[in-house]
């Protein structure tokens, strides 16, 4: 397998995880259908999911996903300065910025990385 | 003649950003390269691996960055390596923090896998350039 296609196929790896990520942010943040409030401890794991993303997404070639994760975090991390669980009212910026990440990365493929056709030709020792 | 940076510690517990970091400073940088994926493998392994340099993320689980490079420093072998960390808290107020403990300098995820090699190397031997003049 030649450099370009061990850094095709991290790529690749990394956009499944990627899918797989942001569905686990997602249900962790659907609110509870009986209308309780969300507890906090779901709000703290959905912003470590976040926070990792918006390293790993921008590092991997895919800079919007990682900014659309990096604008969520940053919403969760100010739910989580609350005092405890969270009303379904102050949950609504961050969903729609979750609703925001979705699009991207479902608009995302892996050959839309910034890596995926990067030449490498001259770098290699 | 001058002496190469040759041999690096890498530390990460993300696995995607562990490959896409290794992968650079492997295959793109030619570096010798010891992965651990905690602070606590990293303290194990480091002293006999003796890096030229070692990259630490500042998130991790159990023993964080800050702990793993104190740790680091406390052992003898390893209190003039340059250590660097890598880390997405990278706010001006951090990046100060983590400077003041005695970091070489600090990368910013996310990072450019391709200049990645060429950075770290530029860091080392500021480095060198500094241990030299004191």
């Amino acid at each position: 397998m030649s450099m370009q296609e061990r850094l095709r196929d991290l790529v690749e790896r990394h956009h499944v995880n990627l899918v797989e990520q942001i569905a686990t942010v997602g249900r962790l943040l659907t609110p509870p259908e009986d209308g309780s409030p969300l507890p906090l401890p779901r709000i703290i794991e959905a912003q470590g999911i976040t926070h990792q993303m918006k390293g790993t997404a921008g590092s991997m070639g895919f800079p919007d996903v990682g900014a659309a994760a990096a604008t969520l975090d940053e919403s969760l991390k100010s739910l989580e300065k609350g005092p405890g669980p969270i009303a379904p009212g102050q949950l609504q910026a961050a969903l729609d910025l979750m609703s925001t990440l979705c699009s991207i990365a479902a608009a995302t493929t892996p050959e839309m990385s910034t890596l995926y056709n990067a030449d490498l030709s001259k770098l290699a020792k | 003649m001058a002496k190469q940076m040759q041999r690096l510690t890498y530390v990460e517990d993300e696995p995607d950003i562990r490959a896409i970091a290794e992968f650079a400073l492997r295959e793109i940088g030619g570096y010798e390269v010891d992965v651990c994926a905690s602070g606590p493998e990293a303290l194990e392994r480091t002293p006999a691996f003796n890096p030229d340099i070692i990259i630490l993320d500042v998130m991790m689980p159990g023993m964080d960055g800050i702990e793993t490079y104190q740790r680091l420093r406390a052992i003898p072998a390893l209190a003039q390596i340059p250590i660097i960390f890598m880390t997405a808290k990278a706010m001006k107020h951090e990046t100060d923090r983590y400077r003041a403990l005695g970091a070489a300098d600090v990368i910013p995820k996310p990072f450019d896998p391709i200049t990645l090699p060429e950075r770290i190397q530029e860091i080392w031997q500021q480095a060198q350039a500094r241990a030299l003049a004191s």
